[in-house]
């Protein structure tokens, strides 16, 4: 794929050959985000980032003779964008939302933590949907984020400011979170790489929960190899969060580094097309791109298999009873009590129910209706009907992925049936805005990881991504079967 | 495996057998109220017919979820099966920050005596 942004390698190589530091890459960024009009960012920590720069530009050159200590650290001087739903010490994190628009946390999110301490300079804290709920990132109380290259189109949700500072070279790579598709689909839009791991692989200390049985940390990359980085560093058990796997991350950015050398690497890999995710609907341009990039695999030795996924039509039914309720639930803290900005008509509210609504009122629109929603679920009379009962589903829509992965090692996709739509074109009907996710939902809601990865434009030069889904811990196949679609497919 | 043309005639004739269905919940105004207050979120009286709308939409489309059998199929509550990773309950202090305050405290809106001030919740 058309790939001009240097890698987290090359820009390594230009520190090691003097014609870059830490420090001026560093500056750089802050030039370009300054003069910028995507409102990617909603906080910069510019003092903090120059401060690490040039720490590490000075390092550079006394303690390490010039050469960039890749062993030790990989992510040595790179300077990266954080979601601004993950914490920071110090650092303001709004989660786009005028009821955190006053938080500063006391403590670093693990992800972040270990990227810092693998050489890492966090510029700032990037645009979403309020509480990463949303696909066009047109909820965030911070007005939305513009997709890099069309600014009349949404960069997709709810990581929208994660996809467009990637592609529009406002930070190298970035990191997302993704509940029912947030990272893969402005991974789409953008044309970027988007990565979610397996659920439970990154801790999530410090991401400020929407779902928790869904939400995970992954990178967005120029990449496959930035993406496999990333995910290598932050991967792992924390004691801090009681949901990390046990199991040991694998070296990521080796897999990809044999694949690129391999062109063998894709003989007898069996990847499987779901005829649920081949529907009416899907834009041409879109079909296209993906019989193309499927027809590539082909040529690279891989057996094409059908699969059949038959819960898929009830995922985003299932995903939205799910997400919702566990929302209502981990949103019931800000109350101006324990979280939130404590507003002033709340002081004069005469019962503490007044207060909290007072408080409350500070939500934007799609998150009263989300945690109205989920509410709803949850109370009583209704709670086996909603709830309960998408739970079950749930547990069949990770039945049909077992059985689809005893056919086939990887399964192939849309990441959505559409490109970047405009701004303004669903954020009337939220039930189409739903529909946006009906490709990423389902592994979502099995902890499935899966990856967006750039295979093409349409018609009107907008990005195309092509959505590839693992079995549980299948992160090693995912990255190798991208890293060989972007070396060949061009 | 089942012919894939008889799976979509099946689901062609489900399809058309649904719009027939009764919907589970009829959603008003009061419904709307009702969880609002439950969710402790104050609606100006401008925006509940359009959450009427929306939220109508919305379960009306998760109604859906009834054609499924789900006779016997145990819940998926939890984003993995295996058992959490439980550590000791050891008490740590945080980090001093200004004024030999804890730094949990630096976000506070109002501190007294070293601890959380916050409003009166229970009459």
């Amino acid at each position: 794929m058309k790939q001009t942004l240097p890698s987290i390698q090359e820009i390594h190589d230009s520190f090691d050959a003097g014609t870059s530091d830490p420090l001026s890459l560093t500056e750089g960024f802050f030039t370009r985000i300054k003069a910028s009009k995507h409102n990617a960012y909603i906080t910069l920590c510019e003092d903090r980032a120059l401060q690490q720069a040039r720490n590490l530009s000075i390092e550079l050159k006394t303690a390490f003779q010039g050469k960039v200590p890749r062993q030790t650290h990989p992510l040595f001087g790179i300077p990266l964008g954080i979601k601004d739903v993950l914490t920071m010490d110090g650092v303001r994190t709004t989660c786009a939302s005028r009821i955190l628009e006053n938080y500063v946390p006391p403590f670093t999110a693990t992800a972040v933590a270990r990227l810092e301490v693998a050489g890492a300079v966090s510029l700032g804290k990037l645009n979403l949907d309020e509480f990463a709920m949303g696909s066009s990132n047109e909820n965030s109380a911070f007005g939305p984020v513009l997709h890099p290259t069309h600014p009349d189109r949404v960069p997709g949700g709810s990581s929208g400011g994660s996809g467009t500072a990637v592609a529009a070279d406002l930070c190298v790579a970035a990191l997302g979170t993704d509940t029912g598709g947030s990272i893969r689909l402005p991974a789409s839009f953008c044309g970027v790489v988007g990565l979610k791991p397996t659920y439970g692989r990154i801790s999530r200390y410090g991401q400020i929960a929407f779902a928790s049985s869904l939400d995970q940390i992954g990178p967005m990359t120029r990449t496959v190899r930035d993406a496999a980085l990333l995910t290598g560093i932050m991967a792992g058990v924390d004691e801090n969060d009681s949901t990390t796997l046990a199991r040991a991350p694998e070296d990521w950015v080796a897999v990809v580094d044999r694949a690129n050398g391999d062109s063998s690497s894709l003989h007898g890999l069996r990847v499987g097309i779901p005829a649920e995710y081949f529907i009416d609907g899907i834009d041409p341009g879109v079909r296209q791109a993906i019989e193309r990039a499927i027809e590539f695999l082909k040529q690279e030795g891989a057996l094409v298999v059908p699969v059949s996924l038959p819960h898929t039509e009830y995922a985003v039914s299932t995903y939205y009873v799910i997400a919702v309720s566990e929302a209502s639930s981990n949103l019931s803290r800000y109350d101006g009590v324990r979280f939130g900005v404590r507003p002033e008509g709340a002081m004069r509210a005469a019962t503490p129910s007044e207060f909290y609504k007072e408080a409350r009122a500070l939500f934007g629109a799609e998150v009263k209706r989300r945690i109205m929603l989920g509410t709803f679920a949850l109370s009583s009379g209704y709670f086996d009907a909603y709830y309960r009962k998408a739970a079950q589903v749930r547990r069949l829509m990770r039945q049909d992925f077992e059985n689809a992965f005893q056919k086939a090692d990887v399964l192939v996709s849309p990441v959505s049936p559409t490109t970047a739509f405009r701004l303004g074109e669903k954020s009337k009907n939220p039930l189409q805005m739903y529909l946006t996710d009906i490709f990423t939902i389902p592994a979502s809601l099995a902890g499935l990881p899966a990856m967006s990865i750039p295979v093409g434009e349409d018609a009107d030069g907008l990005s195309i991504g092509m959505h590839l889904i693992g079995p549980r811990f299948g992160e090693s196949t995912l990255l190798r079967v991208a890293s060989r679609i972007e070396g060949g497919l061009s | 495996m089942t012919d894939l043309g008889e799976c979509n005639k099946m689901f062609v004739i489900s399809a058309y057998l649904w719009q027939f269905h009764e919907p589970m919940t009829e959603l008003n105004e009061a419904l709307i109220r009702k969880v609002a207050e439950l969710s402790r979120l104050k609606l100006d009286e401008g925006e509940i017919p359009g959450y009427v709308t929306s939220i109508g939409e919305i379960l009306n489309h998760v109604d859906q979820l009834r054609r499924v059998d789900t006779q016997g199929v145990e819940p998926m509550f939890y984003g993995i099966d295996d058992s959490l990773r439980l550590r000791e309950d050891e008490v740590r202090s945080f980090a001093p920050g200004k004024d030999a305050q804890p730094r949990i405290l630096e976000s506070a809106p109002s501190v007294e005596d070293g601890g959380f001030k916050v409003p009166q919740i229970v009459g």
